[in-house]
């Protein structure tokens, strides 16, 4: 494992928070094997956890909140095809050895470096099933869109790693025209039971690769379904304050801004349109959306896979 | 055959900063409180530790702050001005 990358087993990418383990290359080549991967999963590992690192990220909170989101990994670029990552149907499911293992490494990292054991230092209240394992790859060849990496900064065919700590997938079923498609991911969204609905932060929508072909045929490209996604997702501020502000009841200083508009106004789930990520997986029918932990952190962050 | 066993457990930098010996009383004492700033019964919680800490003690101080941001750790400026503030101090209050 540390030979396939040919780097110090010493070297440290920094330490995993709660429980402050340095996260050396030789511990997270230990904690790889034991997941059950092959060498060749090595590098996306490593790229897997410094966007974890990554301050932005708020690894810290994450891994100690009492909310519900686990760290998705998600693999663009060739090297997905090449460790036959799944990207097609039951992408989010079983089957395929790389999906299953380059999660649980990420997974076993985390317990084993970070220290956050369930209902001590990790006080998250349900957790869910992704905390095993929860890695996919982007369908790039059956999305007429750009990659999620390319859209995030890296170069064309590059290989890149997001992650994005984030509820369970939900499923919004969609057999229908575009009108329908949309219509059901926005009112799949327009909930009261997520984080997005009191504190905003990042969601995830992924695109069954019918439905974006569907998109792309009628003109729309990524840019235009992000906005649309935005607008019509906006929320009473009525609706959402009296969870807003018990939520931040202590910390008046955060209290958002948009607290302050009438009760009849709308608010995105939201505070920019770029902070809807979109992914193109699956197989052909079903969409799926992953609601953050809202303002918190958890916040995407993408890495190059250095082979 | 040999067999090697490794520890996938990662191990922790310690500093050699030695736990302060905490005081007999807090009577005359300066007490600092950190608000985590999660919502729910920490307010009330902070509010009851320092009326008991009244209570119970003489001539008690209490001082109060907020983390600036609620999900991540508090800065090292911030818990060096603490440091230097009181005599002992209250933090991790939340939820």
């Amino acid at each position: 494992m540390i030979s396939y990358v040919s780097r110090d087993p010493q070297e440290s990418l920094g330490v995993v928070p709660p429980g402050q383990g340095i996260a050396t290359i030789e511990k997270l080549a230990i904690n790889s094997v034991m997941g059950g991967c092959l060498p060749e999963y090595f590098p996306v590992v490593i790229a897997a956890m410094e966007c974890l690192l990554d301050p932005h990220h708020n690894l810290n909170g994450t891994q100690t909140t009492t909310h519900c989101n686990e760290p998705l990994i998600i693999v663009n670029g060739p090297i997905a095809k090449e460790l036959q990552i799944n990207s097609e149907d039951g992408v989010l499911g079983r089957g395929y050895r790389a999906n299953g293992t380059i999660g649980r490494a990420i997974r076993l990292i985390l317990w084993n470096l970070g220290r956050n054991f369930p209902g001590e230092v990790d006080k998250s209240s349900f957790s869910h099933p992704g905390a095993w394992s929860y890695c996919l790859a982007e369908n790039e060849k059956e999305s007429p869109w750009e990659p999620l990496h390319v859209e995030r900064g890296l170069p064309k065919g590059s290989n890149g790693v997001t992650v994005f700590s984030c509820e369970a997938p939900h499923s919004v079923v969609s057999h229908g025209d575009i009108e329908e498609t949309l219509g059901q991911i926005v009112r799949s969204l327009t909930t009261t039971a997520h984080n997005n609905f009191f504190a905003m932060g990042e969601l995830l929508i992924i695109l069954s690769p019918r439905d974006v072909k569907q998109l792309a045929a009628s003109g729309w490209n990524k840019v235009k379904f992000k906005q649309h996604i935005w607008e019509h997702t906006a929320m009473p501020v009525g609706l959402r304050r009296k969870c807003t502000e018990f939520a931040f009841s202590t910390c008046e200083n955060l209290l958002p801004e948009w607290l302050k508009q009438a009760d009849d106004s709308f608010m995105p789930l939201t505070k920019r349109p770029e902070d809807i990520h979109v992914v193109v997986a699956g197989g052909q029918y079903f969409n799926m959306v992953a609601p953050g932990w809202g303002c918190f952190g958890g916040f995407a962050v993408t890495r190059e896979i250095k082979s | 055959m040999r067999i090697v066993i490794l520890d996938p457990v990662g191990e922790v930098e310690l500093g050699s900063k030695e736990r302060e010996i905490r005081p007999e009383s807090l009577n005359g004492k300066v007490i600092g409180i950190l608000d985590d700033g999660l919502g729910g019964t920490a307010h009330d919680t902070l509010n009851a530790i320092e009326q008991l800490a009244k209570v119970k003690f003489q001539d008690v101080q209490t001082l109060y702050w907020k983390k600036p941001y609620l999900s991540q750790p508090s800065p090292l400026t911030l818990i060096d001005e603490i440091a230097q503030s009181v005599d002992v101090a209250v933090v991790g209050v939340a939820g």
